[in-house]
């Protein structure tokens, strides 16, 4: 009776010419400048996607825009916006009128410079008034067939489609013009439109611990190097890992 | 890459998910030269473009990924790749695989710097490949995928994976000298 052996998997890196060698090397370099020249709007896009996904009372205690505080305050939110004013999270004009409504005084006004600059980036990017474009992608990608039949809508964007997404409308949509809805009906009302200009004065970012969460089962294969040529393949790192 | 390396990858993975902007500049750093040199044998000079509708949309959908940094690294391009996908068919064009130098990728710097370059020609030769070798052999060496992750990126069998890797180096093995005409061979650049 015939018995088969496995046959032994062959690593197709191995003993590799050295020509083919420097070929695979190029191609796996770390990554060169020209190819990080999105990273600013691709960043702007994540961190303007996450503040309007997050729960309400916690976009109102990293405020960054002072005419939605005003308006949040008028509207009587005032559990939010205490807790806004009494981290000193609220810019001034909003932190005064906070305080007519009842609003405690803050105890600090210390606000994160770093986290302004970037969420200033952030709506910068979103909503400086370039006609006829969807201003998140025309940092990233102008000239995509998503973002030519992307409906146009003022200075603001509204969405850029992705297959069976809703959130591309909220995720683009400015703090400006519209109303931002609600995507989950759990979730309690966003605040009301802005009023004016918005000035963004973003709060820093939660410092969140790795371990804040469950940890998640991967859904793939750990192992994603095993199979990788020794000397070909050297991690495409482009610019310094930050990882505090 | 350094087992330190991943760690930080895999924690920034996590961060990220948590909204932190960051991790998710680290994450990208790590991921965009690779998506881009992968799309770039898929859709060439709409690589950039497509790139930022991944970035997107993967952005947009973070919240339901889990899993490690490599787990993220295959996800993302399987978003590019369905994109990238998507546009051809919108476009009605087929992938490049001709050695053409006019459909290098541009990087939009006037000067590369020579490794700059010298990564252009390797993806161009990479990119004379069948569309099959051509991307695993990508999705292996650029993006860093073992075969099973590949395959999940490719719709098909890890095996058939392995075979269009191993075929595709050897064609390369051929070619890996050959110097196409008007074009410096590899070794001198």
């Amino acid at each position: 009776m015939k018995t088969f052996g496995r046959r032994r998997r062959q690593d197709p890196f191995a003993d590799l010419p050295s020509e083919l060698q420097r070929v695979l090397n190029a191609a796996a370099a770390p990554g060169h400048a020209s190819e990080l020249t999105g990273l600013e709007a691709a960043t702007a896009a994540f961190t303007s996607t996450t503040l309007l996904e997050r729960p309400v009372s916690w976009t109102l205690a990293k405020l960054i825009a002072t005419p939605v505080a005003a308006v949040v305050a008028v509207t009587g939110l005032t559990g939010g916006v205490a807790l806004a004013a009494a981290t000193g999270h609220l810019p001034g004009p909003a932190q005064q009128l906070a305080s007519k409504v009842g609003a405690p005084a803050p105890n600090s006004a210390a606000t994160d410079e770093a986290g302004s600059q970037r969420s200033a980036t952030a709506t910068a990017a979103l909503t400086k008034p370039t006609p006829g474009r969807c201003n998140a992608v025309t940092r990233i990608g102008a000239n995509s067939p998503a973002a030519k039949a992307a409906p146009l809508s003022g200075a603001g964007c509204t969405s850029v489609k992705a297959p069976g997404s809703q959130r591309s409308e909220t995720a683009t949509a400015t703090l400006k013009d519209k109303p931002v809805k609600a995507t989950k009906p759990a979730k309690p009302a966003k605040p009301a439109t802005s009023v004016g200009k918005p000035e963004t004065t973003p709060a820093d970012q939660p410092e969140t611990a790795s371990t804040g969460k469950p940890a998640e089962h991967p859904t793939s294969s750990g192992s994603t190097h095993s199979n990788r040529p020794a000397s070909a393949g050297k991690p495409v790192t482009a610019g310094k890992p930050d990882n505090d | 890459m350094s087992p330190d390396h991943h760690t930080d990858l895999d924690a920034a993975v996590l961060r990220a998910k948590d909204g932190d902007a960051r991790a998710f500049e680290t994450l990208y750093r790590d991921v965009q030269p690779r998506l881009l040199r992968y799309l770039s044998t898929l859709v060439a000079g709409d690589a950039a473009d497509v790139a930022g509708e991944t970035w997107l949309q993967a952005t947009r959908d973070l919240h339901r990924f889990t899993g490690d940094a490599s787990a993220f690294r295959g996800w993302v391009v399987s978003i590019g790749r369905h994109r990238a996908l998507d546009q051809l068919r919108a476009d009605r064009r087929r992938p490049v695989q001709p050695w053409d130098p006019a459909v290098l990728p541009d990087s939009g710097v006037e000067q590369d710097s020579d490794e700059a370059l010298a990564t252009r020609r390797a993806l161009a030769l990479i990119a004379t490949l069948p569309q099959d070798q051509a991307e695993a052999v990508l999705l292996r060496v650029v993006v860093g995928l073992d075969a099973p992750a590949a395959a999940k990126v490719l719709g098909k069998r890890a095996g058939a994976v392995r075979m269009a890797t191993s075929r595709g180096l050897a064609r390369l093995r051929e070619t890996a000298g050959v110097t196409p005409e008007g074009l410096p061979a590899l070794e001198e650049a």
